[in-house]
């Protein structure tokens, strides 16, 4: 039950904030909305079936699925997102720039057992 | 196809070169649960967003509200376990074109390149070690001498965004005091190098509690000097770094007790108030829970 509500609340949630897009973009030019495009079909677009936003909630998924095939941290990483890991530093570096910020939280312990997201 | 996260995708890999990239571990300390909780009006563990520059909260003393931001945050706490949480994370699929519109608005300051970037450090060793394990990267230590401290940091913003060398480890500015703590608290294994400055890369073990230097160059060493050694010390690493799979892991970390209890968020509890707002609460609030021992 609990499940069903939430879920109908977030489709709620999603159609309002396409509605109200479609009500800015009749007033002023295109707005992009990567909530409004994440919808094809009234359904959510799944860009791929086992894509998802971040290492650790991809990983949670994993676990909770209960598959562990294809882990790709078991190795060294060839290459990745360089991360800030200092608030004054990433600010001077935007300001320094002029470049947009991608910010993420991400708890590097599971169940108390670290070096793991 | 192989499962993947977001950020091992090699598009918004790329694409992440034209942002600046902030992480922060929403556990750290006080002004880190502040934070997550003014971005997403309550506590967790996991949040993402996307800002432009000019974005409101954008300065060293403040930070962004989720008004702020251009998309997102992401915030899954709230629908954890069920369809609707299922339903955010294919959403989440769309954070490319996202970061692609973004990017393409705001391609930087035409001089940008004139100067080197200001170096992505993490705060301290131990923090650096475990989110390392956790990307499965090694670590870059630039321990600071007196005299060659200016040479050998802007050898180190040239090279942090080059080919073979971006992304493939975190970066921790020390003293040589604390490289010295760092050793004699047994959280390094510095071979010979126990009192030198200079830049060295570190391998971290699984479970980012110990590390060992697997390359060094001195403090003297010029950009190209610099350049061989990284290139030498993350090869290294490379080849020797392996790790469970997520599940044996914390399995076989629960079952050797492993634990991370290097760190306890001081005054957290008065962030974390009913109804998720931002602000010291009258009480700590008793169903909240640091997940931390």
């Amino acid at each position: 039950m609990k499940t069903t509500v939430l879920s109908l609340l977030s489709v709620l949630a999603v159609t309002a904030c396409s509605e109200g897009t479609e009500a800015t973009e009749t007033a002023q030019a295109p707005v992009f909305s990567p909530w409004e495009s994440s919808l094809v079909d009234g359904e959510p677009f799944v860009k791929d079936d086992d894509y998802s936003f971040s290492d650790d909630i991809f990983h949670c998924s994993l676990c909770r699925d209960g598959i562990t095939r294809d882990d790709p941290l078991t190795t060294a990483v060839p290459n990745g997102i360089v991360w800030y890991g200092k608030w004054e530093d990433a600010v001077a570096e935007m300001q320094r720039t002029g470049r947009p910020l991608l910010l993420h939280f991400g708890s590097p312990q599971v169940m108390n057992v670290c070096g793991v997201w | 196809m192989a499962r993947r996260g977001a950020f091992l995708d090699p598009k918004v890999i790329e694409t992440s070169r034209g942002f600046v990239c902030a992480r922060f571990d929403p556990w750290m300390d006080e002004q880190a649960v502040a934070r997550i909780v003014r971005l997403t009006s309550h506590h967790q563990n996991s949040a993402l967003c996307l800002l432009e520059p000019g974005a409101a909260g954008l300065t060293a003393d403040s930070f962004p509200t989720a008004d702020s931001c251009f998309w997102g945050p992401m915030d899954f706490a709230p629908h954890e376990g069920t369809d609707a949480w299922k339903i955010m994370l294919k959403r989440a699929g769309m954070m490319l074109p996202a970061m692609e519109r973004l990017a393409e608005d705001y391609p930087g300051k035409p001089d940008v390149d004139s100067e080197p970037p200001i170096l992505p450090v993490f705060p301290n060793l131990t923090e650096v070690l475990n989110i390392a394990a956790c990307d499965s990267r090694a670590v870059i230590a630039l321990v600071t001498p007196e005299e060659d401290a200016d040479q050998l940091e802007r050898g180190l913003r040239t090279l942090a965004f080059e080919d073979r060398i971006a992304g493939r480890a975190h970066i921790v500015r020390m003293t040589r005091d604390e490289w010295a703590s760092a050793i004699a608290d047994e959280l390094l294994d510095a071979g010979d190098n126990g009192n030198r400055a200079g830049v060295f890369v570190i391998g971290p073990d699984a479970y980012g509690r110990h590390g060992t230097v697997l390359a060094q160059a001195p403090g003297s060493a010029n950009v190209d000097q610099l350049r061989a050694m990284l290139h030498h010390g993350l090869q290294e690493f490379s080849e020797s770094f392996k790790k469970l799979d997520r599940s044996a892991h914390i399995l076989e970390g629960k079952r050797n007790g492993v634990t991370w209890a290097k760190y306890k968020p001081e005054g957290w509890e008065k962030y974390i108030v009913e109804g998720g707002s931002c602000g010291p609460a009258p009480e700590p609030c008793s169903t909240a829970k640091p997940g931390i021992e």
